[in-house]
């Protein structure tokens, strides 16, 4: 992506956030440039909030720095144009929709007509205007993270922190909401989107990072992190000694026999599917199929976080 | 954020407002002081034991200390209707730790002990009397500026349980000190409404702070100075009635009650400055019979001569042998005095359970009196363990409720119209008092001393 | 300062929907009223107990109410993350602190208020007169119950709601006790140790003494005037207010750097 153009929106440089014992986030750097949707990925317990909740200033980096619009985290100004939608987000529950967000445009300033007409157009927005006077008592799941996502647009903000902000989602809101996201995007808004919805980052989102054990395993475009895919080889008749297929097998590991036919799998640059090939004609064998297996985001997710489980029992 | 700079400045400045917080606590200490109990009492009435419930405790030293004090006071209640006296004692004394203000404990309190812990015969337990006082008087500490404290204890204690005339005569005239204080405070600050009320209730207490006194210094044999007192009284009924304090009835009767006190006080001045002379031998006479151990009969002659028929407007009369004059008689370990108690800790309640002190009176007729008295029934109370006793029977001309107004009339206040050839008395002691001498009172007196062998003795035995 | 105000009025709303608070406002209403059982003494009598416990009644419901309270304005807040959404906004954390101070005072001050207001009417009912001393007394209670308050919110933003129940107590029995502290300062026996007088001292004058506050006995015996009692009464509110304040600017300044 052409990114570098853009301002930075975020930049976090070696940030390292310890408690006692643990390390949450070690040493991760990070920009993301305005205008762009960033999807910030890991399991439990990788790091992500807590690096969301050093960009906003809830608590404090151990070292390095964080700036957020060009300035400081937690610095006031900034926050006028920032907001947060926290993962399960809870409201005071005497309240209702409307004085809920209302109470947080009070926050910015509104008061009056314009409070009254941006709380109206909030409401339809994420499609609560019907039930705006219930109290937030009665209000199921998915109805508290409509207000959470209304609340945070209270301030027309230039850049949104979501957390998970489809999770208990029922599909029809999942997809409203992903459609909401884009059209944030597309109104020149940054956001910082954490999930473990790998489907939604890897439909909206412009880049992306996997966060594990408090590192970035991988950094990128959704295009880069999934190229370079594997090809399937069956071959049928292939006549090989124990030699010839130890040559095999210096090729590629992933080798089976299934009913007399070869399964090759390997990787897809052309140099080793030539090799493969020209082993299996090299030993008579016929070619039925050559199938390019294009890798997702999850292959990629779980791939890196086993690598980070690997390197974390080598490292211990 | 703050910067840290800042957040430690806030932190010191924080930290400083302790220095007016501390000055302000010690400025308010003395204050403080006049709504509290006496915490230093109350914790060691907690730690005795049969002391505090530790719930009651509990409530004591947070906010409940009056509710405390005021639940302990109906508990007491309880305990007086049920006989349970042993009880009743260390309550009051704690209660008024707790509750230094609460006016009826003291009152009720000091009274219980004086009059209401009895023998079989309704005698009551002078072993009592010094805590009674002491009690007294800590309540006036604690409530200097109610008159009716000082009232109470001068009437009620010294005056009518003791004869005690000297310190009855102190605390009514601090206690008219003390109206005469609040009146003109309420004068000198017309806009307070505290002083004013205050003002009232005060001078309502003429009634029986004001006509105490004057009978106070009739029984001093001090006629002027009681002329004085009831004119007062008089004038301070009257402003009352103007001021339209209390009910009007009250007052005027009041006021009329004094107006009578005056026209036969300035009477009998006029009349007994001659009549009461030349003194009239009253031919004492007094006998202790031992019944059975711990048993006695008191019995004697009193040549009680009074006015018979007395014209006050004329002074014109006729002498002869009244009724109903008394002779006390006070039965006690020959050592005892009444001890003065200053400081009425929880301890000094425990009584003395070898200590023995029994008074009675026996009423005089036709000159002659006699009566029975059994201790026998009460080993508590008259333990008798003392190797010596003293009995002491005497005639007291001052005291109201021996001597009747008409014998007053031959005799005196002060009995310096009585003489005797055997048992007069001018050193002024009446036995049991605690202020030592009351001048020129002249009192008819004859002392036995008993051993313990007299007291326990079997059969019958006449001490002369 | 707006900012401040609307922390407060989502926090007054909040906690008066809270039943663990209505509890102690029922339970204390209900003593009250059977405080009126007491009917078969002397009527002086009956007034000494209806007044002293109607006092006691509405200051403990109020400790309990302050304290339980106090503990969790904050925590609640970080507990179910309302305050991630509050402090995202441009909301500085000293006016976060002082919103939520200000909203449950004004939740503590409704709750004295309608305890003072139901036990002024039995008396009114009791005495045939209105009484306006019982309100000197419930004042005092109220401003009494903000250092409670400030107290158990100054412990809240460092230490347990659980931990800081207990210590809140027992810092407001300690400070309810502080004649036994001044009487130890100023005893006698201990003059010879320095270092104990001075500690005792110490406590009585840092320890927020509340015992200052128990001003109900001429109040319960009209007989009784204190004198000086107007100078007392502005003594004791401006000594709570320069101790909430210590305890808020205090509680301000370690909030500041506390992770949320």
């Amino acid at each position: 992506m052409a990114n570098d153009g853009n301002a930075k929106a975020i930049e976090i440089q070696n940030l390292v956030k310890k408690y006692k014992s643990v390390v949450a986030v070690n040493d991760i750097s990070l920009d993301v440039y305005e205008g762009e949707i960033f999807g910030f990925l890991g399991p439990n317990g990788a790091g992500k909030t807590t690096t969301i909740k050093t960009l906003l200033g809830l608590i404090f980096p151990s070292s390095g720095n964080v700036r957020v619009l060009g300035k400081p985290a937690g610095d006031i100004d900034i926050k006028l144009k920032v907001s947060y939608l926290p993962e399960s987000p809870y409201f005071y529950e005497h309240m209702s929709a409307r004085e809920v967000v209302g109470f947080y445009g009070s926050l910015f300033g509104l008061a009056g007509a314009a409070k009254t007409k941006r709380v109206d157009y909030l409401l339809d927005l994420v499609g609560l205007q019907k039930d705006s006077s219930k109290p937030l008592r009665a209000f199921s799941k998915g109805m508290l993270q409509r207000v959470g996502i209304a609340q945070a647009l209270i301030n027309d903000p230039k850049l949104l922190f979501f957390d998970e902000p489809t999770s208990g989602l029922d599909p029809v809101a999942h997809r409203d909401i992903r459609d909401l996201i884009v059209r944030l995007k597309n109104e020149g808004r940054t956001i910082f989107l954490s999930s473990h919805q790998l489907s939604d980052v890897e439909l909206v989102c412009d880049r992306v990072s996997i966060l594990n054990r408090g590192k970035i395993r991988r950094l990128g475009s959704v295009g880069e992190l999934i190229a370079g895919g594997n090809v399937e080889i069956i071959a049928e008749n292939v006549v090989a000694d124990d030699d010839q297929l130890g040559k095999l097998k210096a090729l590629t590991s992933n080798v089976s026999d299934v009913n007399h036919k070869l399964i090759i799998t390997t990787s897809a640059s052309n140099i080793s599917k030539n090799n493969v090939l020209d082993w299996v004609r090299a030993n008579k064998g016929d070619v039925i199929s050559v199938t390019e297996t294009r890798r997702s985001l999850e292959d990629i997710f779980y791939e890196t976080v086993r690598e980070g489980d690997s390197s974390a029992i080598v490292s211990a | 954020m703050m910067s840290n700079s800042k957040r430690q400045l806030i932190l010191v400045l924080a930290l400083l407002l302790f220095i007016p917080i501390g000055f302000l606590q010690v400025n308010m200490d003395p204050t403080r002081h006049k709504y509290e109990p006496d915490y230093g009492n109350v914790k060691s009435a907690v730690e005795n034991k049969g002391g505090l419930p530790i719930e009651m405790a509990l409530g004591a030293f947070t906010g409940f200390r009056e509710a405390v004090a005021g639940l302990l006071w109906v508990r007491t209640d309880e305990f007086f209707h049920n006989g349970d006296y042993e009880a009743i004692t260390p309550m009051i004394r704690i209660i008024t730790w707790l509750d230094p203000h609460f006016i009826d404990v003291y009152e009720t309190g000091a009274w219980h002990m004086d009059y209401n812990f009895t023998d079989a015969d309704q005698r009551s337990d002078r072993r009592y009397i010094p805590l009674a006082l002491s009690l007294m008087r800590e309540g006036i500490k604690n409530n200097p500026d109610l008159p009716e404290l000082y009232s109470d204890l001068a009437f009620t204690h010294y005056y009518r349980k003791i004869s005690d005339f000297n310190m009855s005569r102190e605390y009514y005239e601090r206690g008219m000190k003390k109206i005469i204080e609040i009146e003109a405070d309420a004068k000198a600050n017309p806009n307070d409404a505290n002083k004013k009320a205050a003002a009232q209730q005060a001078a309502l207490q003429i009634t029986t702070l004001g006509h105490g006194l004057a009978h106070t210094y009739e029984a001093l044999g001090m006629p002027d100075e009681a002329l004085k007192q009831w004119e007062y009284c008089y004038k301070a009924h009257m402003d009352n009635l103007a001021a339209g304090f209390g009910g009007q009835f009250g007052e005027s009767s009041s006021a009329q009650n004094v107006q009578k006190q005056i026209q036969e006080m300035t009477m009998r001045r006029k009349w007994r400055a001659t009549m009461t002379q030349p003194p009239v031998d009253y031919k004492f006479d007094a006998q202790l019979v031992r019944v059975a151990p711990k048993v006695f009969e008191m019995r004697g002659k009193l040549n009680s001569i009074g006015a018979k028929k007395f014209v006050l407007e004329t002074g014109a009369h006729e002498w002869g042998l009244i009724d109903g004059t008394r002779i006390e008689i006070r039965f006690q370990d020959a050592d005892y005095k009444t001890p003065e108690i200053n400081n009425f800790s929880l301890n000094s309640l425990s009584l003395n359970p070898n200590l023995t002190i029994m008074q009675d009176s026996a009423s005089v007729r036709d000159g002659k009196f006699s009566r029975k008295i059994d201790m026998s029934k009460d080993p508590e109370m008259y333990s008798f363990t003392a190797p010596k006793y003293t009995v002491t029977m005497w005639f007291n001309p001052s005291n109201h409720s021996d001597t009747p107004p008409q014998v007053q009339d031959r005799i005196g206040w002060r009995g310096e119209g009585m003489t005797d050839s055997r048992y007069l008395d001018t050193s002024g002691i009446v036995p049991g008092d605690t202020s030592g001498p009351q001048p020129g009172l002249r009192l008819l007196k004859k002392t036995f001393t008993l051993t313990h062998e007299d007291v326990m003795g079997q059969g019958q035995k006449v001490f002369e | 300062m707006s900012t401040i105000w609307l922390i407060a009025n989502g926090t007054f709303g909040e906690a008066m929907r809270r039943k663990i608070l209505n509890v102690f406002l029922f339970v204390a209403l209900a003593i009250i009223v059977m405080t009126f059982a007491f009917t078969s003494f002397m009527p002086r009598q009956e007034l000494v107990l209806i007044k002293s416990m109607g006092l006691g009644v509405i200051g403990l419901a109020g400790v309990f109410i302050s304290v339980i309270l106090g503990i969790n304005l904050i925590p609640n807040e970080i507990e179910r993350r309302t305050i991630y959404t509050i402090l995202s906004k441009p909301v500085q954390r000293s006016e976060f602190v002082l919103g939520k101070f200000l909203g449950g005072l004004m939740t503590v001050f409704s709750n004295i208020a309608l305890m003072g207001l139901a036990f002024l009417l039995l008396i009114v009912y009791k005495e045939h007169a209105i009484n306006l001393d019982v309100l000197k007394g419930i004042l005092m209670i109220f401003f009494q119950l903000m250092i409670v308050g400030a107290l158990a919110l100054f412990f809240s933003v460092f230490l347990s709601p659980f931990v800081n129940f207990f210590l809140t107590f027992a810092i407001y029995l300690l400070g309810s006790l502080s004649s036994i502290t001044e009487s130890l300062a100023k005893d006698p026996d201990h003059h010879k140790n320095a270092f104990v007088t001075g500690f005792f001292y110490l406590v009585h004058v840092v320890i927020p003494n509340f015992a200052n506050y128990n001003i109900q006995n001429p109040i319960i015996h009209p007989e009784i005037h204190v004198g000086k009692e107007g100078l007392y009464i502005v003594q004791l509110i401006v000594y709570a207010i320069l101790y909430t304040t210590i305890l808020l600017t205090l509680a301000v300044a370690i909030f500041e750097r506390r992770e949320v």
